[in-house]
């Protein structure tokens, strides 16, 4: 194509300078390079308009949820044998709603006769295969279950399960919860009300109101500022989807475009429909209340369906904000604007005046405090909600009437609550401490599996709110002690539970660059000590002198292999717990000195199923080793005796000493935290005590959250803790003051346990003991003798 | 005289009273268990858990054995042949890295039990060969 000349063109009609202008215009118009530009913009903003769309319909399919999930505790396995007595079992059948009966006839129903219980079980498909209902005979003898019969064919049971117990409806595609409501289903006037208040045009427009923007634009000018804002409930409904505090008008746009793409695809009462289900109305907490259903609960403590005109109201009025409507913090203002809606609502005759009259006499009618009971074990589903999302494709949580099969054991969790809300009431009560200050969290886990029996996430259990087991990331003070002593001890050339260390004093230079003296917990020092000693009596300084030396990069290994994943700053403060982790990692950490040094990741859920019965992706139980099991011998024995004889001796007098527990006391700089972490046969804890604004709660471990732990234990019952010594650990009998090799015979000795060839070869002096010089000798001929 | 004759109906008293046993009486149910419960005695149920997951394996339903396994773990966490077991189980599912942990997890428990022992050890040693 040849160039036109700009000095000719054909289509100048007149020399007048205008012309020219209009004729440059229209070449620039029709320029290929201009029209080239115009259609790659058209291009790329219908694929930006195409790709808005693919949002704004995900976003509304996926709230579109009908049928809940179940999900349930783990089901009760009952075999000759168990541990158990005839009431626990009755506890579970009454809550999956058994009848008690002179004779069970059908499923559902038992009779308890002393010791023996008969009991018509009812049928159940659990993920891994079905319990058919059936009538059993149960024998119960001191304390175990002993024997289980079928009623019908007289054969010998050797294991079934109850079916399990269902704890919570949820929907799972997204965290929080709603209380779905359809239409139909909404008290008379709250859809008009509504639309009355925020949307006049609802039915009219399509998706953007010009002239609602028009009215507020006027309304705004007159009062000179914004007393009202022009858009639809379609595009508040788009603005919640995606709530973000940005009122830029780039949102703003996109919010448009969505807008008229959601009228586009969906009628006006499915819109009205997810508008209710989905607008912000109330923050409880960290937990955002969405939905109008959930908003009942939480304010009025009532079903949608149950409310009056001016609850209703009240509802609409909070739409506009919120927060500053609150009727609990900002009374006033929510009564003056329920008040007004309800004038409008008669003004535009919705409402007599007289019916209005007397709905704005009325009261707020809000209650104080959210009462909740779409579950009743929030902290522990908000678990199980997080690995759901973590483990599982966003596609398969859409789908509907999952059932999803966890780990909560309801016997441990009761205890677990009980202990937990009566100690902190005695602690404040004795020590006059200001009411619900102390706050606390409780993770319970079974050590062989890492299945989490019980998550108790502050002192009032049915109050879903801040989860502190999931998310107080507190220092853990001397709860890292086990860590550096196992690291030790698995290096059994240069170290044994015998192994000097000096607890002296040290100068060492902190993050900020200043020096740093750290003392121990009683401020003083204790010279040379055995190894063993530091551990159990939690000295600082010998501790710390032990980590230097191996490297605090080296015990951060050791953290990493037990499960822990978050950033940690390699400073030696971290020696003492200057290392801040949740009370799940805490217990994460301690599943694998539980557990032979065998770490599997501490998990809420076993199965989960769709509809049809098709089990979902499996979290199957998998164990990596983390550490040397002989060397996870030798903690464990250590963590024995701080029970015993160290910082956790009063759990002596809380708890039966044939349970042979294992624990740690923590407590951080000027008692802010108080943890204590133990184990026993069947059961792992962590218990965290101190307040939310992280003042000095004023407890250390062992007098803050070991009773809370001992309470729990006592409550739940528990098998004792029998550690089975692996391959290549041998016993030597040590002279406690010295470190060194000993006889049974001598003064102030004990027997240690030591890894084959570690054991100090050096002989210590012998006093004797009272009466020893005849032991001694007798020893001496017992050995010539062999 | 009586006093003789009294004193030696002693022992036949003793010994009459060894030989009578008290009335039956109805075990009467604890309300609350202990908090020192005694130790699970799940032998018959591990048993059967583990023949069922032994038949699933043969069947190669590899799913139904494990979960059989991962229940009897729950019920014995320290009987080393079903981690052994399970060890099997991921072997032949091809997971070779969680079939060596297993098997060490067996081999922790196994104490003085050689014939376990060598058998987590051939199952280590599979896990390293090359795959069919």
């Amino acid at each position: 194509m040849t160039a036109k000349k700009k000095s000719s063109t054909p289509k100048r009609r007149s020399s007048h300078s205008r012309t020219t202008h209009k004729g440059r215009l229209h070449r620039l118009l029709f320029n290929r390079v201009t029209l080239f530009m115009t259609l790659s913009l058209a291009i790329i903003s219908l694929a930006y308009v195409f790709y808005l769309d693919v949002r704004i319909r995900h976003q509304f399919e996926g709230k579109r949820w009908s049928i809940p999930a179940r999900v349930y505790a783990r089901p009760l396995e009952l075999f000759p044998g168990k541990a158990m007595v005839p009431s626990e079992l009755v506890t579970e059948l009454k809550r999956l709603g058994y009848h008690e009966v002179e004779t069970p006839k059908a499923p559902g129903e038992f009779h308890l006769q002393g010791a023996r219980l008969e009991l018509f079980t009812r049928a159940f498909t659990f993920w891994d295969g079905s319990e058919p209902a059936r009538r059993l005979d149960l024998r119960f003898e001191r304390n175990y279950l002993q024997q289980i019969s079928n009623q019908d064919d007289g054969l010998a049971v050797s294991l079934f399960r109850v079916e399990p117990i269902q704890i919570a409806t949820i929907f799972t595609s997204h965290y929080e919860d709603r209380l779905l409501i359809r239409l139909s289903d909404l008290p008379e006037y709250l859809p008009d009300i509504l639309t009355l208040v925020e949307d006049r045009d609802f039915y009219q427009h399509h998706g953007v109101s010009p002239k609602a923007i028009a009215r507020a634009l006027v309304s705004n000018l007159r009062a000179g500022r914004t007393v009202q804002g022009g858009s639809t409930l379609t595009q508040q409904l788009v603005k919640n989807f995606f709530l973000s505090n940005e009122r830029s008008l780039w949102r703003k746009a996109n919010e448009a475009i969505m807008a008229l793409l959601l009228e586009f695809h969906y009628d006006k009462d499915e819109i009205l429909q997810a508008y209710l289900n989905e607008i912000y109305l109330a923050q409880d907490g960290r937990r955002a209340i969405h939905g109008v259903g959930l908003a009942s609960q939480h304010y009025f403590g009532l079903n949608v369906t149950q409310l009056n005109l001016s609850q209703q109201a009240l509802l609409v009025a909070m739409v506009k904000g919120p927060s500053y409507y609150d009727p609990r913090r900002h009374p006033e203002r929510a009564l003056e604007r329920r008040n007004l809606v309800l004038g409008m609502m008669a003004e535009h005759g919705m409402v007599s005046v007289t019916q209005a009259h007397e709905a704005q006499q009325q009261p707020l009618g809000v209650n104080q405090r959210s009462h909740q009971r779409l579950t009743s074990y929030p902290a522990f589903v908000d678990l199980v909600k997080r690995q759901l999302h973590q483990d599982y494709a966003e596609e398969d949580l859409r789908s509907e009437g999952l059932r999803i099969f966890t780990t909560l054991d309801p016997a441990i969790q009761k205890a677990a609550e009980g202990a937990v809300s009566e100690r902190l009431d005695y602690l404040e009560r004795y020590y006059g401490i200001d009411q619900n200050r102390l706050q606390s969290a409780m993770v319970v886990a079974h050590p062989g599996s890492g299945e989490v029996t019980a998550l108790v996430g502050g002192r009032d259990p049915r109050f879903a709110g801040y989860n502190r087991a999931l998310d107080a990331v507190r220092p853990i003070g001397s709860l890292i002690k086990p860590v550096i002593y196992l690291n030790a001890w698995e290096q059994p050339l240069r170290y044994n539970m015998a192994t000097l260390l000096e607890d002296a004093p040290m100068t060492l230079e902190s993050e900020q660059g200043r020096e740093w003296l750290p003392q121990n917990y009683d401020k003083k020092t204790h010279g040379r000590v055995p190894a063993y000693q530091a551990l159990i009596h939690s000295y600082n300084l010998a501790t710390l002198q032990l980590g230097m030396e191996l490297g605090v990069n080296k015990v951060i290994a050791s953290l990493r292999r037990m499960g822990i994943s978050r950033p940690l700053n390699i400073y030696p403060s971290l020696l003492l717990g200057a290392l801040e982790l949740t009370p799940l990692e805490v217990a994460q950490i301690y599943q694998s000195l539980s557990n032979g040094g065998f770490s599997s990741p501490l998990r809420a859920i076993r199965a989960v199923v769709s509809l049809d019965g098709k089990p979902l992706q499996r979290y199957a139980l998998e164990v990596k080793q983390a550490a040397d099991p002989r060397a996870v011998y030798l903690v464990d024995r250590a963590l024995q005796m701080v029970v015993e004889e160290g910082t956790a001796k009063a759990l002596g007098e809380l708890l039966p000493r044939e349970l042979h527990l294992a624990g740690k006391t923590g407590t951080t700089d000027e008692l802010r935290d108080s943890w204590f972490a133990g184990f026993s046969g069947d059961l792992l804890a962590v218990v965290w005590l101190g307040r939310d604004d992280n003042q000095p709660a004023g407890f250390s471990g062992s007098t803050g959250a070991m009773p809370i732990w001992a309470e729990m234990l006592r409550r739940a019952g528990s098998e004792p803790l029998r550690l089975l010594p692996p391959e290549e650990i041998e016993e030597q009998w040590i002279d406690s003051q010295t470190g060194l090799l000993s006889d049974e015979g001598c003064a102030h000795v004990l027997k240690l346990p030591f890894i084959v060839g570690s054991a100090p070869e050096q002989q210590s002096g012998c006093e004797k003991r009272e009466g020893g010089t005849e032991q001694r000798r007798e020893v001496w001929y017992k050995r010539w003798f062999r | 005289m009586i006093k003789k004759n009294a004193l030696s109906l002693i022992p036949v008293l003793m010994v009459l009273s060894a030989c009578v046993t008290p009335p039956m009486q109805e075990t009467q149910p604890a309300n609350t268990h202990p908090v020192v419960r005694g130790q699970a005695q799940a032998n018959s149920a591990v048993a059967s858990l583990l023949v069922d997951a032994r038949s699933a394996l043969r069947a190669g339903e590899s799913d139904r054995a494990a979960a059989y396994l991962e229940r009897a773990l729950r019920l014995e966490p320290k009987n080393p042949y079903v981690w052994h077991q399970l060890a099997e189980v991921r072997l032949y599912e091809g997971k070779l890295l969680q079939a060596r942990q297993l098997a060490a997890r067996s081999n922790a428990l196994a104490g003085y039990d050689a014939r376990l022992r060598q058998a987590n050890k051939s199952l280590i040693e599979r896990s390293y060969a090359p795959p069919r």
